[in-house]
């Protein structure tokens, strides 16, 4: 009986230990193999994800010369990173030129931090003219650069002249300092916002005297002569 | 017909049942080597097709990026611009007087065009107007609430205040109000 065991064990050692060895190297095969697809379809997907992302992005910026043509620094006077306030004074003498105005006790205050990163100085002045030219003054501030709110009015009549007492704000804010990384989103300018930009093209830009060099007539004297 | 003769001597045979079921274990390995090439063969194939799209999507992706490196000039101008404007919208949101001088110019024509009324003080402000009216007798004060009251662009017009000196005549103080 014993002998009829060993013989049998014998004879079924050796298939039992090839369908041992096949099926752990099937069940081997087939979770590592699948584990491993299903890693690499991922990291698939997440690679297809960035490219999409990258793809919108360069479409994007390839639109901006057709969105944004030529130079939009003018947007740097719009709302000026540094110096709004002689942008603001300058708009104000200039304007009251225009409209006929005299022009006393004007007066520039503090910047005064609002939110976003804006920033506001309030320009008081008293100008004084005829009535209508008086309203035109003042409503050409809505058309003018850089930006500038009219904050509070006080018109007393006398005659046939108005005296304006004016509090203006002119605004500031600071420019990006650093642009999206590499792999960031980049958003396209809006309908809104490209209407925005091609009224503000229309606005009236401040205007500067350059000082002009002194051309001397004649030469210099040579003083080691 | 041949007739098969097993010499094996009897204690040394196997029995008929071990033959039996080392046969079925020998279809089950024949099936399972072949489940192993089958899963072998589409595994591979498959990491061979992912393989594939990883590299193309990987060479598009550095092309993509050269491309967006390229455009870095195009990506400043955009980012200033976007930044601009949101900074520009948050100005023109903020309360101002610049729309109201308008408004204010009709009213003051009103006043102007009536006989014997003038204005003598305005105060405007983001919250409304604040003015002094002077008009010499009454007929000149009915004369001008009825334009008045024909005005759209307010959204209360309130007679704050009504006084009378004989030397000058009446002294109304009207709140224009506009803010809705």
């Amino acid at each position: 009986m014993n002998t009829n065991l060993k013989n049998e064990i014998n004879f079924l050692i050796k298939p039992v230990a090839i369908m041992f060895v096949v099926v752990v190297l099937t069940l081997t095969v087939a979770v590592l193999g699948f584990n491993k697809i299903v890693l690499i379809k991922s990291e698939n997907e997440q690679a297809k994800e960035k490219e999409m992302v990258f793809q919108t992005k360069a479409l994007i910026l390839e639109q901006v010369e057709t969105v944004l043509p030529g130079d939009i620094t003018f947007l740097d006077v719009v709302l000026p990173s540094r110096g709004s306030v002689l942008y603001g004074l300058s708009q104000i003498k200039n304007q009251a030129i225009i409209y006929n105005l005299f022009l006393s006790n004007v007066k520039s205050g503090t910047l005064i931090p609002e939110n976003a990163g804006v920033s506001k100085v309030t320009i008081s002045f008293e100008a004084e003219g005829e009535e209508q030219n008086v309203y035109k003054f003042l409503d050409s501030f809505s058309t003018l650069l850089p930006l500038m709110n009219i904050d509070k009015v006080s018109l007393s009549k006398s005659a046939s002249l108005v005296r304006a007492n004016v509090s203006i704000n002119v605004f500031s804010a600071e420019l990006p300092k650093k642009i999206p990384a590499l792999t960031g989103v980049v958003n396209e300018l809006t309908t809104k916002e490209v209407a925005l930009l091609k009224e503000l093209a229309t606005y009236t830009l401040p205007q500067f005297i350059e000082p002009q060099v002194s051309e001397t007539t004649g030469q210099k004297e040579d003083p080691f002569n | 017909m041949d007739k098969r003769i097993n010499l094996i001597p009897t204690e040394m045979a196997v029995p008929a049942r071990a033959v039996k079921l080392a046969k079925i274990i020998n279809k089950f390995s024949t099936i399972a080597t072949i489940l192993l090439i089958l899963a072998s063969v589409i595994l591979g194939s498959l990491f061979f097709y992912y393989s594939l799209e990883r590299t193309k999507i990987k060479n598009n992706t550095e092309s993509l990026i050269s491309k967006i490196s390229s455009l870095e000039k195009s990506e400043q101008k955009l980012v200033l611009a976007k930044d601009r404007l949101a900074k520009i919208k948050i100005v023109r949101d903020s309360k101002s007087v610049n729309n109201e001088i308008l408004r204010y110019q009709e009213f003051s024509n009103i006043i102007a065009n009536a006989t014997g009324s003038a204005i003598t003080e305005a105060v405007l402000t983001s919250k409304g107007t604040d003015t002094s009216i002077v008009f010499v007798d009454s007929a000149s004060l009915s004369e001008v609430l009825s334009p008045l009251s024909k005005l759209t662009n307010y959204k209360k017009i309130i007679l704050s205040s009504l006084g009378f000196n004989p030397n000058t005549g009446f002294l109304a103080n009207i709140l224009l109000q506009y803010e809705y």
